[in-house]
């Protein structure tokens, strides 16, 4: 008959089995932390693992008193140990005696240190050679994956800002991605005011070509102010020391890079509240008026066309945001009533309060010496016009006047 | 003229007018000249026109819809 095992024995018996199995006791493993647990009790608990499994580890509190170094999720290290089934949960385990660091990655560490230093003592990162930003760049150079979220971040970050976007498309991982992103920096040379290189977030792994000699030199040599946007708010890399400016983020690097349309918008329309104020005080003078009636009537022609430039800027305002549009609507009425003061000292009041214009070879008359003797003028009063005949002229001695 | 050239002429014109030492003719003619700035700023803003191209390759087709 079949012989039929309580789950116990059969736990029991895969243990047997293993534990007399001297290939899984004393061994060294090697990959990657994840899971960190640190129990009260002072034992850890973690998982280690590698693209293509995981195995759950534990180190008790005596060998994690001698241990030298935190543990972190995601670092590299060897483990030695020993195999074991926790039967309790029926699951295959690691008791850990020893841990180190994965020399491999501290081979790494110390030549990107040693590149850092070399790049610093040559100025790459040198704070004097950052250049500042342009406030309007007309032509805007962006380095990335074409298929990336990065780019699609930062274009929607952008906005409507009127610019020539130029993307340069770079493999941003993997093989040969530092030489494309060095090529494609290079190929914006003299095409864009500002170059912003970004990649979104991933593994430390995902991030190297940044890290890359090449990709710094392209980044020194550039002609325009580099914005980096490398990964996450925490990653920092070397493109990050030399770029002009550091962002933590695509969407921020856009930020920097393009003013607000909405604060420029708020900037124009304060100018022109200011133009309208400061030219208003002029026309309040009346001894002046008549001599400038040519301009005022073209002043006048001007206002006839900033009516059309507000309803233009209402058009924009719709597609400005609440707070943009509350600008702009208390803009118009204040524009509004400075029309309406300037209405009142207009050529066209003045005309109804019983003055006239005389006009002659169609310009305006302002003085006598512009007109001859049986020459015919044009009097422009305020509900039409008279053509009249000089019968004779009169000029004052210039002492006089 | 671009955007930020025309801003920062208008802002010089302000400035001058706001200043009052010109003729009234002479501030006239800035004045005739600031609303042609402010003409040409919010123009720039209002049409922002945007080019989107790529130096190698094709765009993404989800970029040139924009």
């Amino acid at each position: 008959m079949t012989e039929i095992f309580t789950v116990t024995d059969l736990c029991t018996r895969i243990r047997d089995r293993l534990s007399g199995d001297m290939r899984l006791r004393n061994l060294w493993a090697k990959g990657e932390l994840s899971n960190v647990t640190n129990h009260r009790s002072g034992h850890r608990y973690f998982t280690l693992k590698d693209k293509g499994a995981q195995i759950s580890c534990v180190l008790f509190r005596s060998q994690a008193l001698s241990l030298g170094f935190t543990l972190e999720d995601g670092q590299s290290v060897q483990v030695l140990g020993d195999v074991e089934v926790y039967s309790p949960q029926g699951r295959l385990q690691l008791i850990v005696q020893r841990i180190r660091r994965d020399p491999g990655f501290g081979q790494q560490a110390r030549e990107l240190e040693m590149l850092k230093m070399r790049l610093s003592a040559e100025g790459l990162f040198s704070q004097e050679r950052k250049r500042p930003l342009p406030a309007f760049p007309q032509r805007i150079g962006i380095v990335t994956s074409p298929d990336g979220a990065a780019l699609r971040d930062v274009l929607r970050m952008i906005g409507c800002y009127p610019a020539r976007i130029l993307i340069s498309p770079a493999k941003v991982q993997g093989e040969g991605a530092a030489q494309s992103v060095a090529q494609a920096l290079r190929a914006l040379s003299g095409r864009a005011d500002l170059i912003i290189v970004c990649r979104g977030g991933g593994s430390a792994e995902d991030l190297v070509a940044f890290n890359e000699e090449c990709v710094a030199r392209a980044i020194f040599e550039s002609d325009a102010p580099v914005i980096s946007a490398i990964g996450h708010e925490t990653d920092v890399t070397i493109a990050d020391f030399v770029a002009d400016i550091r962002a933590p983020t695509p969407t921020a690097a856009a930020e920097m890079a393009v003013p607000d349309m909405q604060s420029v918008l708020k900037r124009v329309l304060a100018a022109q509240r200011r133009l309208l104020r400061a030219v208003e005080g002029r026309l309040d003078h009346p001894s002046s008026r008549i001599e400038s009636l040519q301009r005022h009537l073209s002043a006048r022609r001007m206002y006839a066309r900033t009516e059309r430039d507000r309803l233009r800027l209402q058009d924009l305002n719709s597609r400005l945001s609440e707070a943009g549009r509350r600008l702009v609507r208390d803009k118009e009425s204040r524009l509004a009533m400075a029309e309406g003061r300037l209405e009142g000292v207009s050529p066209l009041a003045t005309l109804r309060r019983g003055y006239a214009i005389a006009l002659c070879r169609g310009r305006v008359v302002s003085r006598a010496a512009e007109v001859e003797a049986k020459e015919r003028i044009q009097l422009i009063m305020q509900d039409g016009k008279l053509t009249a005949l000089v019968l004779d002229k009169e000029t004052a001695r210039e002492d006089e006047r | 003229m671009p955007l930020e050239q025309a801003l920062e002429e208008l802002e010089e014109v302000v400035a001058a007018l706001e200043e009052g030492s010109l003729t009234l003719d002479q501030s006239l003619q800035l004045f005739e000249k600031g609303i042609r700035l402010v003409r040409i700023c919010s123009q720039r803003i209002e049409r922002a026109e945007q080019q989107i191209e790529a130096l190698t390759g094709e765009l993404p087709p989800d970029l040139l819809s924009r």
